[in-house]
């Protein structure tokens, strides 16, 4: 999102989200190859010798949860999540604005509830001081993701909420690429 | 009504726990001393059993009725029903040991998880399905076998020499179809309900454990009850057991018939086998147990074995 | 009352083009939250954890991940040479090879878009110049390309497997019954097509030349004879399939064909991780949704409203249901919040889960390319520098004969249920 550059340069604010973003971009893609080693590993070695890591299968779900809520910030910030925009697409400029500012201020409230129930939770479980099934890691850390990508997410929100009523959204893909994030699968 | 009561648990609509389930919202609803509004969740609706577990902790969901095994991962003290040829293999007697004074202190290990525990369901014993007769503890030398989720079980059936992996059980089947999978353990009408006797050959009885449900409430809800309300569930709660184990045990000779029909080997174990087996299995189990329990465990240990010798 | 204030806030929220995921999050809060008897507030997030918290659910992301490898490398490519090599002379045959290819992907890749791009243009030129129109050329590429979803592997089936506690494998099977009556379809329609408008023939190539391809193709064929094997064969689970395929398409992209680097290998990661992401939180919120309606019995409430409607007219109402919001959203999305609601009541109408399962995943394969939001049109859209209009007008045809193959297994249940009756 580099739209602010009148000369060149972003508030440290966004290149701060900037450089988050990308972290999370690269902690994302080395979690799923730990994923697909972690499966592959076990497979390959319960067929082959008999033998698996017991954990494996709970630390891969582990990684997924981890992908699945903070990867999701990332997403947000670039307003690639999979929506409808249909009428978003056929609306005027100024219209555009107050849609895409209004979608900024429902993220802000949906993330601020799901960031504080998922805070509740979280806690709740590491005070239960329940493991993991078979992974010697607290429960807790399946929960510790939502309230990681509810925060992020909320920023990301708010963001998009700033820069509505600032005047300085990004201008909008063409239709298509926006319809559905699922087009990333092609590059 | 006053009072909402959601029994969740994981098995499908009309599995004997679900009978028993039905049985108390029937019977407390029809009760006039208690004016509450019942459904049961079958199939995992509200989840599965970590959600579950937690759901009853923090109050989202009333009662669940659970496999003991899986409540290990909340309270390791409950790893005593995991035992191996631990438990009266004889149905009356284990009954009898559910009621027993040993029973109702472990059932105070769940307060301070925010649960209560009402009763015990007996859902049958576990015997061991595979390819070739399992009576001798030499033919468990390098198996790979299916384990539920559990440090207890996994150790127990480490003991038994076999190779134990974690596998999601709806891919169970395809994979003891495929080989990958040589054994798996669970009570006869699970066997028989998730159709393993297809894909294997040969049905153990080994009476080596059971898998028993323990009944848990939300302990604040338990205990904002009106008096009227806890009597009509504890009055209701016998009856319900009992339409469980009669259902268990109908699905049980419905199984043992149909193993029959479709030429499923039953082997017998004779009561050396299972001594040998037991003396192999048990003490490195009990061991587990103690290393991870300390004092406690070790009490409630001695609680239950004073219970079954004095009986 | 509630379903209708959860609806309204959802549709409100989705209009204004907000993610999908968050639409359904609204509408599911502030209903729960309204509604609800009193129940501690982080049960939704446990429900959304437990929603992406399964193993079965690895395969997901692991065929995504699979598919932006190959995507990226000449697997693909190799596809296309070796189909025209044994049918590029005959009547119609380009067209025939890119159908055949567009299975051949689908029996390596588990979501409808990625065909589009990797085999789309590599034949589209090819296409044009032997004389098809650029529209046939469009809509029969966006159209099977939507074969991935329907020949095995599948996310879509794999979700509704989930949602059904169905068995992977047999939803598998089913798909691959649908997905070859709608090859055949396809088939039939491009010989008709070109002899119809007197499309030239390639030339007929020598034993020796074709032999030449399948060598060249022999590491991409690996792909799907070790997957299905591996699966069927029983070596693995569908999700150690999934990982398996991507790192036997990594090797072979990496180490045999040397088209991709490990930088490019982790760029894939990045990009999939993306797509994951996107697709999973979506599950999430759709199991918070499913949550509160199983609260509020709304399923057996869809159940009651249902009983006494003939199996024919339960499956006509699935049909129409599943294609009108297939138009709308993304099948993933249709399949997550739609199966719940509709599952109770197909079962008590005698319609078998496998059966249902194939009839769902067609319904939303079709809305993948049916207007106005088919993903696959846009993607076309892209790729071959169209317009929305060329492309809608394209598919026309095609639509047509996807109904076609729908209403056959719809209505003849036996088509698609036969292979998993063997299983
Ligand atoms: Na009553
Ligand atoms: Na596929």
């Amino acid at each position: 999102m580099n739209v602010d550059d009148n000369n060149g340069r972003s508030p440290i604010g966004v290149r701060l989200l900037d450089g988050l973003q990308g972290l999370v971009n690269w902690a994302a893609g080395l979690a799923l190859l730990c994923v697909t080693l972690t499966v592959f590993f076990n497979a390959t070695g319960r067929y082959l010798t008999g033998w698996s890591f017991l954990g494996g299968e709970e630390l891969a779900r582990l990684l997924t949860v981890w992908i699945t809520f903070v990867g999701a910030f990332a997403l947000v910030r670039q307003e690639k999540h999979v929506n409808i925009d249909l009428v978003l697409g056929a609306s005027a400029p100024g219209a555009q604005r107050v849609m895409r500012g209004a979608s900024g201020a429902i993220g802000i409230m949906v993330m601020s509830y799901l960031a504080w129930t998922s805070f509740q939770l979280s806690a709740f479980s590491f005070g239960t001081g329940q493991m993991g099934t078979t992974l010697p890691v607290p429960r807790g850390l399946f929960f510790l993701p939502v309230f990681v990508g509810a925060v992020l997410m909320l920023i990301a929100f708010i963001e998009i909420f700033v820069r509505a009523i600032l005047n300085k959204l990004p201008p909008l893909e063409v239709m298509g690429a926006d319809a559905d994030a699922t087009d990333e699968v092609t590059g | 009504a006053d009072v909402t009561l959601k029994i969740a648990h994981v098995l499908p609509d009309g599995d004997p726990r679900d009978q028993g389930a039905d049985k108390i919202v029937e019977l407390v609803e029809a009760d006039g001393r208690c004016d509450v509004d019942g459904q049961v969740f079958p199939s995992g609706q509200l989840g599965m059993f970590n959600d579950i577990n937690e759901g009853v902790q923090f109050g989202s969901i009333e009662m669940s009725v659970m496999p003991a095994s899986y409540i290990v991962g909340t309270e390791p003290l409950f790893g005593i029903f995991d035992f191996p040829f631990f438990w009266p293999a004889e149905v009356d007697a284990l009954l009898e040991l559910h009621r027993s004074p040993a029973m109702a202190e472990l059932a105070t290990e769940m307060e301070k998880h925010n649960m209560v525990m009402l009763d015990v369901w007996h859902t049958g014993y576990k015997q061991w399905t595979g390819n070739k007769p399992l009576n001798e503890l030499n033919a468990y030398d390098g198996l790979v076998s299916r384990v539920m989720p559990s440090p207890v079980l996994a150790e127990q059936q480490k003991a038994f020499g076999l190779n134990p992996v974690t596998m999601p059980f709806p891919e169970t089947y395809s994979a003891l179809q495929s080989g990958a999978i040589d054994a798996q353990e669970n009570p006869i009408p699970t066997s028989w309900n998730m159709k393993f006797h297809e894909v294997q050959s040969h049905v153990t009885m080994t009476y080596h454990g059971n898998l028993d449900q323990v009944i848990l409430v939300n302990k604040p809800w338990w205990e904002g009850l009106s008096e009227g309300c806890k009597s009509a569930i504890m009055d209701a709660m016998p009856e319900a057991n009992k339409v469980t184990l009669d259902q268990t045990m109908m699905q049980e000779e419905n199984a043992m018939a149909d193993f029959a029909a479709q030429g499923v080997e039953i082997v017998e174990v004779t009561a050396e086998q299972r001594d040998a087996m037991r003396d192999a299995v048990l003490p490195p189990v009990l061991d587990f147990y103690l290393a991870n329990n300390g004092e406690r465990g070790a009490e409630l240990l001695e609680m239950f074995q004073s219970q079954m010798g004095g009986s | 009352m509630h379903v209708a204030v959860l609806s309204a806030v959802a549709l409100v929220v989705l209009l204004i083009g907000a993610p999908i995921f968050l639409a359904i999050m609204a509408g599911t809060i502030i209903t729960f939250e309204a509604f609800a008897p009193p129940i501690p507030s982080m049960v939704i997030p446990q429900r959304m954890v437990d929603g992406v918290n399964k193993f079965s659910l690895l395969a997901i992301p692991l065929f995504i991940f699979a598919a932006d490898v190959i995507a990226r490398g000449q697997i693909g490519a190799r596809l296309v040479r070796l189909a025209d090599a044994y049918v590029g002379h005959i009547t119609g045959g380009l067209a025939i090879a890119t159908v055949i290819a567009c299975a051949m992907f689908g029996a390596m890749s588990g979501i409808g878009p990625a065909a589009v791009v990797s085999i789309g243009p590599l034949v589209f030129p090819a296409l044009v110049k032997q004389g098809y129109s650029r529209g046939f050329a469009v809509g029969l590429i966006v159209t099977s390309s939507t074969l991935a979803m329907l020949i095995p592997p599948g996310v879509a089936m794999i979700l509704y497997a989930l949602q059904t506690n169905s068995s992977i494998g047999a939803m598998f099977l089913a798909g691959l019954m649908a997905g070859s009556v709608f090859t055949v379809v396809l088939c039939a329609y491009a010989y008709g097509y070109a002899r119809m408008n007197g499309v030239a023939r390639g030339a007929k190539l020598g034993w020796g030349q074709r032999w030449e391809a399948t060598k060249t193709a022999i590491w991409a064929l690996g792909l799907p004879v070790f997957v299905l094997g591996g699966i069927y064969g029983g070596a693995f689970t569908p999700t150690e399939a999934a990982a398996f395929a991507c790192v036997y398409a990594i090797i072979v992209e990496c180490v045999i064909y040397r088209s991709m680097s490990l930088k490019e290998v982790f760029f894939a990661a990045n990009q999939s991780a993306g797509t994951i992401s996107v697709l999973l939180i979506l599950i999430a919120a759709g199991t918070a949704l499913t949550y509160y309606l199983t609260l509020s019995q709304v399923p057996q409430q869809v159940t009651k409203l249902l009983s006494g409607a003939s199996t024919i007219e339960v499956l006509l109402i699935i049909n129409v249901v599943f294609l009108i919001a297939g138009m709308f959203v993304d099948p993933n999305s249709a399949i997550i919040v739609l199966t719940p609601l509709i599952y109770q009541a197909a079962l008590a109408a005698g319609i078998d889960p496998i059966h249902l399962g194939a009839v769902i995943v067609a319904n939303v394969a079709l809305g993948m390319v049916s207007p106005p939001f088919g993903l696959n049109l846009f993607i076309g859209i892209t790729t071959f520098k169209v317009t929305y209009r060329e492309v809608v007008t394209a598919v026309l045809p095609f639509i047509g004969l996807m109904l076609l193959v729908l209403l056959i297994i719809t209505y003849i249940p036996a088509v698609v249920l036969w292979l998993p009756g063997l299983m």
